[in-house]
């Protein structure tokens, strides 16, 4: 795998993954390095639930991207409000993510109801809780062992684009059965597939370059299955509304594909920068879960609990209704931030504060509802692995004293701008 | 808990959507089983707090906790 993984272009891993880069900074709001927790803070004392976008609050809409939404957009920023919309589906839909369809194709991520229920469960074995052995055993603790031991001896890394950007990735990648030479290009085809900025001609070019990357594999696999996730997801059926059992179609693997690389690609890579930045800016926190390896999940918990790397989520009234005091019409769109609902006062004490000792309690940046996170176990094992390794063999990890000392930035997709360390 | 009142764990397996999330909260006292359906292994399997979380954190509602004696809702 060291191989393989040396032979990946670090000009295009750059260009993808350097948060502080042009291209990212231009799909994820990146110009926004304000001080979001206090920005966040000043919205929700103000009321939970705003009429407006969560740019339009916070005074951060771009003119150059004026909000694409036709219908009246209003936003949730206490944890009750963001809670119960994800607990209501019947009163705010999905619909809001319909827009994926055209790209992705059908998939859970917009479905409701029934139907989301019989697709979600397709899926939902793979990842259940007691399979994330099975994923460590067969792509997690393989590939953080050959990411560490590529620079573990030089004394100095950049573990965004070194470390945090390639195990989602190849994760995810590789449980597609999709060659370590080609999860770049899959990840460049993704990438302009979900880009709010792109021509809708050129989105649905990435979405069928992405197809012709997957399908291969997708025939390969129904000829000869092995122990892998495309497998697992070909030998499943889905029952459809008269009750009747199908077997999964193409296209119906291709959708589930294209969300799980988009998904499986993107948000672990940012909240694994996220826990080393949190942890990084605070040494006595960082040295206490390298004594105690118990506190990695403590950590992990709060680093999801404290920046949640995609903020917002969307959904769509069905009918009129009231939020927050707030009166609601029908056909809105209701943004919900994750992160301000994750610092919630009335929740967690001093909640701006990271703080990996506070007691665990359930937070929404996973979601809440019949949409919770389909990948948070796998995310979860990731993180923990990842963390777990890095301080076995990156003894006395810090900042590089060298290097400008990063920030988290972007405004629809939070992430260090870097993260330069030195260990040994 | 000041362990002065007992409380009383039930589940719906029938709701279940086997997302697992009782299973990150409380893996001593939650399972699932071959059909991915919530069952209860051990009613005290957790401190207090960790099964208030699953409880409170359960996707579709399929678990409760209520006062002892009191009978399913």
């Amino acid at each position: 795998m060291l191989d393989e993984i040396a032979q990946l272009d670090p000009a295009m891993i750059r260009t993808l993954f350097d948060t502080s880069g042009q291209f990212r900074r231009s799909r994820s709001g990146g110009d926004y390095v304000e001080n979001f927790h206090t920005d966040l803070r000043l919205a929700r004392e103000s009321g939970p639930v705003h009429v407006g976008s969560v740019e339009e609050v916070l005074g951060a809409v771009d003119p150059e991207h004026p909000l694409p939404y036709p219908e009246p957009v209003y936003s949730a920023f206490s944890f009750d409000t963001v809670n119960t919309v994800f607990r209501d589906p019947e009163t705010y839909t999905s619909d809001a993510m319909r827009g994926t369809f055209d790209t992705f194709g059908r998939n859970i991520l917009a479905m409701g109801g029934a139907e989301h229920a019989r697709y979600r469960a397709v899926a939902q074995p793979v990842f259940a809780r007691n399979m994330t052995q099975w994923w460590i055993d067969r792509w997690i603790a393989g590939i953080t062992d050959s990411l560490l031991t590529r620079f573990e001896r030089r004394g100095r890394a950049d573990l965004n684009l070194e470390f945090c950007a390639l195990l989602p990735l190849l994760t995810i990648t590789g449980s597609f059965g999709v060659p370590m030479d080609e999860a770049l290009r899959l990840r460049e085809h993704i990438e302009q597939m979900i880009s709010a900025g792109t021509e809708r001609a050129d989105r649905l070019a990435a979405s069928a370059a992405a197809a012709d990357i997957l399908l291969p594999v997708i025939a390969r696999r129904r000829g000869d299955p092995r122990d892998d996730l495309i497998s697992k997801l070909i030998s499943e059926s889905v029952v459809d509304e008269h009750g009747t059992r199908h077997a999964l179609t193409d296209d119906d693997v291709l959708a589930y594909a294209r969300l799980l690389l988009t998904a499986g690609s993107g948000t672990t890579w940012r909240q694994l920068g996220i826990t080393l930045w949190a942890l990084l800016n605070n040494p006595d926190q960082l040295d206490a879960v390298r004594r105690d390896r118990s506190l990695v999940r403590a950590a992990v918990e709060e680093s999801l609990r404290w920046e949640v790397t995609d903020p917002t989520f969307f959904r769509l009234t069905a009918h009129d209704t009231t939020l927050g005091g707030v009166d609601i019409p029908a056909g809105s769109r209701v943004a919900l931030c994750l992160t301000a609902a994750n610092h919630d006062p009335s929740r967690w004490p001093d909640p701006d504060r990271f703080d990996i000792f506070r007691r665990v309690k359930p937070h929404l940046s996973f979601a809440s509802g019949p949409h919770v996170c389909l990948g948070m176990h796998v995310a979860r094992a990731e993180m923990s692995v990842a963390l777990n390794a890095i301080l076995d063999r990156l003894p006395d990890l810090r900042w590089d004293p060298d290097a400008p000392r990063p920030v988290l930035m972007g405004l629809h997709m939070r992430a260090p701008s870097d993260l330069p360390v030195v260990f040994g | 808990m000041t362990g002065g009142e007992r409380l009383s764990l039930s589940v719906t397996p029938e709701t279940c959507a086997g997302t697992g999330v009782c299973t990150f909260y409380a893996a001593g006292t939650f399972e699932l089983d071959d059909d991915g359906r919530v069952s209860i292994v051990d009613e005290h399997g957790d401190p207090d707090d960790d099964i208030r979380n699953a409880v409170e954190a359960c996707p579709t509602r399929s678990l409760r906790l209520g006062p002892s004696g009191g009978g399913r809702p």
